[in-house]
C-alpha cells in the first residue's frame, strides 16, 4: 500500500504538475469572486471591508516577508554552523 | 469538597515507574509496555476527576496543595495524559531505559504543575521537570547535544531562580504561597519577577533562544515530548496568574512575528519546528495578556491543539531524522515516493498549525485572533493574521516542499521507520481532524464552555477567508520558491545577547577582585617583612581561601557557560545546582522561621 502510495505521489509530482497548477489558480480566482457576495461579519480593520483584502495581504505579507529575511536580515544573521559551540 | 476518593494524581504514576525501571530485568524488553500503563491510568484519572482540592500536605506551617482541580487544570491535563500516551507509542521501540526514565518524570513533573494549588508545590515539579527534560537533550550523545544541553539547562535555572525570588519575595510581602490569580492593577515587583521566571519557559522575546537552540538538537522521540510539555505548562501558570497583563499581549503578538520570520530562513527542519512552537506559544501568551474570555478561551484551545499538531510535526521531522539522518533541508529533497506516509501525516500537522478549515488549528487559532479583534486591539489582530502568513509559509509550504517533493532528490540510504512512529502519527492526525470537524469536542473542555459555544468558526466567510489568506500566501511562495531555497549555516539569536550580558557581568566582577588580589600581594611582598608576618599568614589565608577561591570560581563559572569544556561542567552545574537547592530551602526555612 505504501509502495502504491508513493509511485501515485512520484508520479503526481513529475508528470501532473500542470494540472495541479491549473487547479490551484482555478480555487484562488473562485475565492475572490466568492468574495464579492460573501462579506465579513464585522470590518475589523478598515480596509478588510473590500473584496480581496485577504489575498492581497496572504500574497503581499508572503512576498515581503520572504525578500526582507532572505535577502536583506540573513547575510548579517548567517553564521557557520558551530557558532553556537565556538568559545568567542 | 466532594468525595476525596475521586482523585488521583496521575504524576504519581509517572514518577513511580521511573522509580521501579531501574529494577526490572526481562528478556526481549517488555518492560516497555509498562511505560504505556501511567498514560492509559492518567486519562482514565483525568477523565473521572471531580472539581476540588485535594492532596493538602502540611509542612512547616504551610499548606502544600498538590491537587487543584478546576476546568482549567483538567483541560490541560487531559491533553497532557494524551499527547504522553502518543509520545511513548513513538519512543516505544527504544531500548534505552534512562531515556524512558527521563521522559516520565519529565511528564510527571508537568502533571505535578497543572495539579499545584501553591508556588512551592509548583517550583518542586518545575524543576523537576528542567532536570528531567535536559536528559532528552543530552541522550542524543553527541558533542553538539550535550553543549545545547547545557546551555539550556542553564537557561532554565535562571528562569527557576527567578521564579524562586519572586515567591519568597511575594511570601515576605503578603504571607502566603497560595498560587493565585495576579490583578493586573496592583501586580507588584514581585509578581513580575514571577511572571519573567514563567515567560522562561514560554519562549516569549527577548527570553526565547534557548529553545531554537536545544530542540533540534534533542533525541528524535525527545523532542515529541519536549515540545508538548515545557512551553504548555508555562501557559498554564501564566493563564492561571497573569491573565489581562497588557506587556503580555504585546510580547505575545511580538513573539508571533519573530518565530515566524527567523523560521522563514531557517535550514534545520527541526530548527524551523522550533521557531514555530515560539510563535504558536506567542499566540497564546498574547491571547492571555489580552485577557478576555473569549481570549483565553483561544489561548486555551490553542494551547490544546498545538500540542497535538506540534507533536506530530515533531514526529514527521523526527521520522525525516531517523531515517535520512539528518534534518537539513538542503541535504534532503523528492523524498514523497520513499516516505508517503511520514509526509501525509506532516501535511495534516502542518495544514493544522496554518489554520486551515476542518482542521484543529482553525478552531483555535482564529478564535485568539477574533477574541483580540472584538476586544478591540486591532494592531495585535494584525500582527497575529501576519504570523498566520508566515506560519504557512514555512511550516506548510517551505518544509515541506524541500523535504518531500524538491529537486535534487535524497540518494541516499533510508534506514526503515519502526511501525510504532507511525502509529503514533495516525493517533496524533486522527485527534487532530476529529477537532477540526467536531469542534465542540474541544470547546467542550475549555475554561468558559459557555462563552466558547458562543463562537461558530465554520461560517461561509471565516473559510473563504481562511482559503483566501492561505492558497494566496501559496501563490507567494511559488514566486519566490527560489529566493527562499535553505542554506546551510546557523543564524545568530539572542544567544549572543546573553552571553555578552553574562561575559559583561563576569567582567565587572571579576576586574575589581583581580585589582585587589594583585593590592593584597604587592602589600605582601613589599611590607612582608618579619614583624608583619603574623599578619601576612593571616592576609595569605585570607587571600588563598577567600579572594581566590572567588576569583577562581567566577572564572571557571564564566568559562563554562560560554561552553570551554563540556566535561569541567558536568560536575560544576550539577554542584550549582545542589547549592541552589540547598540555599533555597534554608532560606525558606529562614523566613518561615521569623
Amino acid at each position: 500500500m505504501r509502495n502504491w502510495l508513493g509511485d501515485w505521489l512520484e508520479k503526481t509530482r513529475i508528470k501532473h504538475a500542470k494540472i495541479w497548477m491549473g487547479v490551484f489558480i482555478t480555487i484562488m480566482a473562485a475565492l475572490v469572486i466568492f468574495n464579492l457576495f460573501i462579506r465579513p461579519h464585522h470590518v475589523e480593520f478598515g480596509y478588510d471591508a473590500y473584496c480581496g483584502f485577504w489575498a492581497v495581504f496572504g500574497l503581499g505579507v508572503c512576498l515581503l516577508m520572504v525578500f526582507v529575511m532572505k535577502k536583506i536580515v540573513q547575510p548579517f544573521l548567517a553564521g557557520p554552523e558551530d557558532s553556537y559551540d565556538s568559545n568567542e | 469538597m466532594t468525595a476525596t476518593n475521586s482523585f488521583f494524581h496521575p504524576a504519581f504514576f509517572y514518577i513511580a515507574l521511573a522509580m521501579v525501571l531501574p529494577f526490572i530485568r526481562g528478556r526481549f524488553y517488555y518492560w516497555r509496555w509498562l511505560l504505556l500503563v501511567p498514560s492509559v491510568v492518567a486519562i482514565i484519572s483525568v477523565i473521572s476527576m471531580d472539581h476540588g482540592t485535594y492532596m493538602v500536605i502540611p509542612w512547616l506551617g504551610h499548606d502544600l496543595i498538590l491537587g487543584r482541580v478546576d476546568r482549567l487544570s483538567i483541560v490541560f491535563a487531559h491533553v497532557f495524559a494524551i499527547m504522553s500516551l502518543i509520545g511513548f507509542i513513538y519512543g516505544f521501540h527504544l531500548k534505552e531505559k534512562a531515556h524512558h526514565i527521563a521522559a516520565t518524570l519529565y511528564v510527571g513533573g508537568s502533571f505535578g504543575c497543572v495539579f499545584a494549588g501553591d508556588y512551592l508545590t509548583l517550583f518542586v515539579f518545575w524543576e523537576l521537570m528542567s532536570m528531567a527534560s535536559v536528559f532528552l537533550v543530552w541522550l542524543r550523545r553527541n558533542p553538539v547535544s550535550t553543549r545545547a544541553g547545557f546551555r539550556y539547562f542553564f537557561f532554565h535555572a535562571v528562569g527557576g531562580l527567578l521564579l524562586l525570588a519572586g515567591l519568597l519575595y511575594r511570601y515576605y510581602a503578603v504571607g502566603t504561597f497560595a498560587f493565585t490569580a495576579v490583578d493586573p492593577s496592583n501586580a507588584q515587583f514581585y509578581d513580575y519577577l514571577i511572571m519573567a521566571g514563567f515567560c522562561v519557559n514560554t519562549a516569549t522575546i527577548p527570553l526565547h533562544a534557548w529553545l531554537s537552540d536545544a530542540y533540534p538538537e534533542a533525541t528524535v522521540a525527545g523532542a515529541v515530548f519536549m515540545c508538548a510539555f515545557t512551553t504548555k505548562t508555562a501557559v498554564y501558570v501564566l493563564a492561571r496568574g497573569f491573565s489581562g497583563f497588557y506587556i503580555l499581549a504585546v510580547m505575545g503578538t511580538l513573539t508571533a512575528i519573530y518565530g515566524v520570520l527567523y523560521a522563514s530562513i531557517e535550514n534545520n527542519a527541526r530548527r524551523i519546528l522550533s521557531y514555530h512552537i515560539i510563535s504558536q506559544v506567542g499566540y497564546m501568551v498574547a491571547g492571555i495578556g489580552i485577557g478576555t474570555l473569549m481570549t483565553v478561551n483561544g489561548a486555551v484551545a490553542h494551547a490544546y491543539a498545538h500540542i497535538l499538531y506540534k507533536g506530530l510535526l515533531f514526529m514527521g521531522a523526527g521520522c525525516l531524522l531517523y531515517a535520512a539522518g539528518t534534518a537539513n533541508l538542503d541535504k534532503l529533497g523528492g523524498l514523497v515516493g520513499r516516505i508517503p506516509l511520514v509526509m501525509i501525516g506532516y501535511m495534516v500537522g502542518a495544514v493544522s498549525i496554518s489554520g486551515m478549515p476542518f482542521f484543529n488549528g482553525f478552531i483555535s487559532k482564529t478564535m485568539t485572533i477574533a477574541g483580540a479583534a472584538h476586544a478591540h486591539y486591532t494592531w495585535l489582530a494584525i500582527g497575529l493574521e501576519v504570523a498566520a502568513v508566515g506560519t504557512f509559509l514555512s511550516v506548510g509550504i517551505k518544509l515541506p516542499y524541500f523535504a518531500f517533493w524538491s529537486k535534487p532528490i535524497y540518494k541516499g540510504e533510508l534506514r526503515p521507520i519502526p511501525i510504532n512512529m507511525y502509529i503514533a502519527m495516525g493517533i496524533a492526525s486522527g485527534l487532530c481532524i476529529l477537532q477540526g470537524v467536531y469542534p465542540n469536542v474541544l470547546y467542550n473542555l475549555l475554561p468558559y464552555p459557555a462563552e466558547a459555544m458562543k463562537y461558530h468558526p465554520y461560517t461561509a466567510w471565516h473559510l473563504v477567508q481562511s482559503f483566501m489568506l492561505l492558497s494566496f500566501t501559496g501563490l507567494g511562495f511559488y514566486f519566490m520558491r527560489t529566493v527562499i531555497a535553505p542554506h546551510p549555516g546557523r543564524n545568530l539569536d539572542f544567544d549572543v545577547l546573553y552571553r555578552l550580558i553574562v561575559n559583561t557581568f563576569a567582567f565587572i566582577i571579576c576586574k575589581p577582585l583581580a585589582w585587589m588580589d594583585n593590592i593584597w600581594t604587592n602589600v605582601y611582598r613589599i611590607f612582608g617583612m618579619r614583624g608583619l608576618l603574623g599578619l601576612g599568614t593571616g592576609t595569605k589565608w585570607f587571600d588563598l581561601k577567600g579572594i581566590d577561591l572567588v576569583v577562581d570560581g567566577t572564572a571557571y563559572t564564566v568559562g563554562d557557560i560560554g561552553g570551554v569544556s563540556a566535561k569541567a561542567q558536568t560536575g560544576r552545574l550539577q554542584d550549582y545546582l545542589a547549592w541552589t537547592v540547598i540555599v533555597a530551602l534554608c532560606v525558606f526555612a529562614i523566613v518561615w522561621w521569623l
